[in-house]
């Protein structure tokens, strides 16, 4: 009786130099998709974010070609991927991540489109490396440690509370400063 | 001299006692969130962040303990790939 077999899916986003043209961004990622296939392994996604910002330069870089492959295969199919990623100068930085881990090979279908289109996902691009002139002090958080708010004994329901917060903390969704 | 220290304590305590609405984890409030949560969703991470890449702690969030742990991950994973920064300076 055949022992029941057992996949690993993963995850592997890459980034690909930005001054490529478009044949060789293709050739490129057939070919690593042609090696997870040679792996035994099973697509179960492909994706191109197309040319994003980078958050901090890599390797002397701002922009990069984003591409991902949601694959499953047997654990160890991503040091050939990765292999391939560290041998080529094409590629700036990759990240593999572990969705699952040891579910039967049959539950895992291949995609049937497996063609690199551009697909708009990863969210808001935000130029984080240019210079920022709109940088606040570095002390934005001062108001939620325990001094301060002397001469404020009797107010118990003071709710000028939510005045403060809006414009210490616009970047959370609530207010802190639980005692 | 040991009651004195006693009733300043309390007096202390009333001081604090101030009106704040109790916060909820938005990921518990919200069980779709728990899905969207991955390091490929910056709008959704951008919300725990400072404008200085910095995950924002929980008790400025509301974030519960298991959801924190998990979005810290997801944000970490985000900066190796260069979705979002380790810092950002001046």
């Amino acid at each position: 009786m055949a022992e029941p077999l057992f996949y690993n899916e993963y995850e592997t986003v890459f980034i690909i130099r930005p001054d490529i043209d478009d044949a060789s961004l293709n050739t490129y990622v057939e070919r690593i998709g042609g090696a997870i296939t040679s792996q035994a392994g099973v697509i179960t996604k492909v994706e191109n974010w197309g040319k994003r910002n980078l958050a901090y330069p890599v390797k002397k870089q701002l922009t990069g070609h984003y591409a991902l492959y949601q694959y499953a295969g047997k654990p160890g199919i991503t040091d050939e991927v990765e292999r391939l990623f560290r041998t080529s100068d094409l590629v700036l930085k990759f990240m593999t991540v572990v969705l699952k881990t040891r579910v039967l090979a049959e539950e895992f279908a291949a995609v049937e489109d497996k063609t690199f289109t551009t697909l708009k996902v990863g969210g808001p691009e935000k130029d984080f490396t240019s210079h920022r002139d709109d940088r606040r002090d570095g002390g934005r958080f001062r108001d939620d440690h325990q001094e301060g708010r002397h001469g404020r004994d009797d107010d118990d329901m003071d709710d000028d509370d939510a005045e403060v917060s809006s414009d210490t903390m616009e970047t959370s969704p609530a207010r802190g400063g639980d005692e | 001299m040991a009651a004195f220290k006693k009733g300043r304590k309390i007096t202390r305590k009333l001081k604090k006692r101030r009106f704040r609405r109790k916060k909820v984890c938005p990921f518990k409030a919200d069980s779709t969130l728990v899905e969207q949560l991955n390091y490929k969703n910056l709008e959704l991470l951008m919300r725990f962040i400072t404008d200085r890449g910095k995950i924002l702690p929980r008790r400025i969030t509301g974030v519960s303990a298991k959801y924190q742990r998990a979005l810290a991950l997801e944000v970490k994973r985000a900066r190796q790939i260069a979705l979002l920064p380790y810092a950002v300076q001046d």
